[in-house]
């Protein structure tokens, strides 16, 4: 993987976020963390991370909704969204399909899924050949 | 009635006190994950696995304090947010019979009865955290 590569772990569990940001810096990037909505919305937009591991359930909104704010500004940075509550189709169809997340993980996860899908998040997408006019 | 096992009032009826959730049977530690976590611990911050352990302890120990003052304060909302966060933490690292206890809390929450047994939730949360502890120390 190409190193210093910036990754954005947002979860108010400390244990949790501890535990993200270690499997990313295990994986030669960078790790920033926030605790809350706010600090992720600040650090997204002045550190420009390449990869944010955003929690379903944060203190000050929900990921959903956090996720949704920044895609309708025009933010397009990858997105690995973590929950418990995975299971719910429908929240995973619209962050799949309507938010452009790259995969939805179900909480607990073992450090080496978290590891594998911060891998394949940052692998370089097959660029689109232009349209013929 | 001790705080230790205080009904939720306001959402009892005469009578209706549900057990704690007999979780015994489960493993402390799901050993998969834990020996994951330390296979990791090399590539880690430095002092990673004990790190993790303080953070835990702290994080649990505000979770049954918030339980505490959610009890008092007949705050079902408070009790169950607290419950979340000590689900996510123990699930984390992990700590399965304490994550299923939360995860019955949260059910007896939501089923709008139920008796919350502080006492044997601390004792699951001191469990956890030795045994996490015998484990780490030796990596």
């Amino acid at each position: 993987m190409a190193s210093e590569k910036l990754v954005l772990v947002v979860d108010d569990d400390p244990v949790a976020r501890l535990l993200a940001a270690n499997i990313v810096r295990s994986l030669g990037c960078v790790a920033l963390e926030a605790g809350t909505a706010a600090e992720a919305t600040r650090l997204l937009n002045e550190r420009k991370p390449d990869l944010v591991i955003l929690d379903g359930l944060l203190p000050d909104t929900d990921g959903l909704r956090w996720l949704r704010k920044q895609r309708s500004e025009g933010n397009a940075v990858r997105v690995l969204f973590s929950s418990a509550f995975w299971q719910d189709l429908g929240s995973h169809r619209t962050l799949t399909d309507e938010l452009d997340v790259s995969a939805v993980l179900g909480k607990p996860m073992g450090p080496g899924v978290l590891a594998r899908s911060i891998t394949d998040a940052l692998r370089p997408r097959p660029s689109v050949p232009p349209v013929a006019r | 009635m001790s705080l230790a096992t205080a009904p939720l009032r306001s959402h009892l009826r005469d009578g209706e006190m549900a057990p704690f959730p007999d979780v015994s049977a489960l493993p402390i530690l799901d050993q998969e994950l834990v020996d994951e976590l330390c296979r990791l611990a090399p590539l880690c911050d430095k002092d990673f696995l004990q790190s993790l352990l303080g953070e835990f302890a702290q994080s649990a120990g505000q979770s049954i304090g918030a339980m505490r003052a959610g009890v008092l304060a007949h705050d079902a909302k408070a009790i169950g947010n607290a419950a979340h966060r000590l689900r996510g933490a123990s699930s984390s690292l992990g700590a399965v019979r304490l994550s299923r206890a939360c995860i019955a809390v949260e059910k007896t929450l939501r089923g709008s009865h139920g008796a919350l047994n502080l006492e044997k939730l601390q004792n699951t949360v001191d469990e956890a955290l030795e045994a996490l502890r015998i484990r780490f120390a030796r990596e």
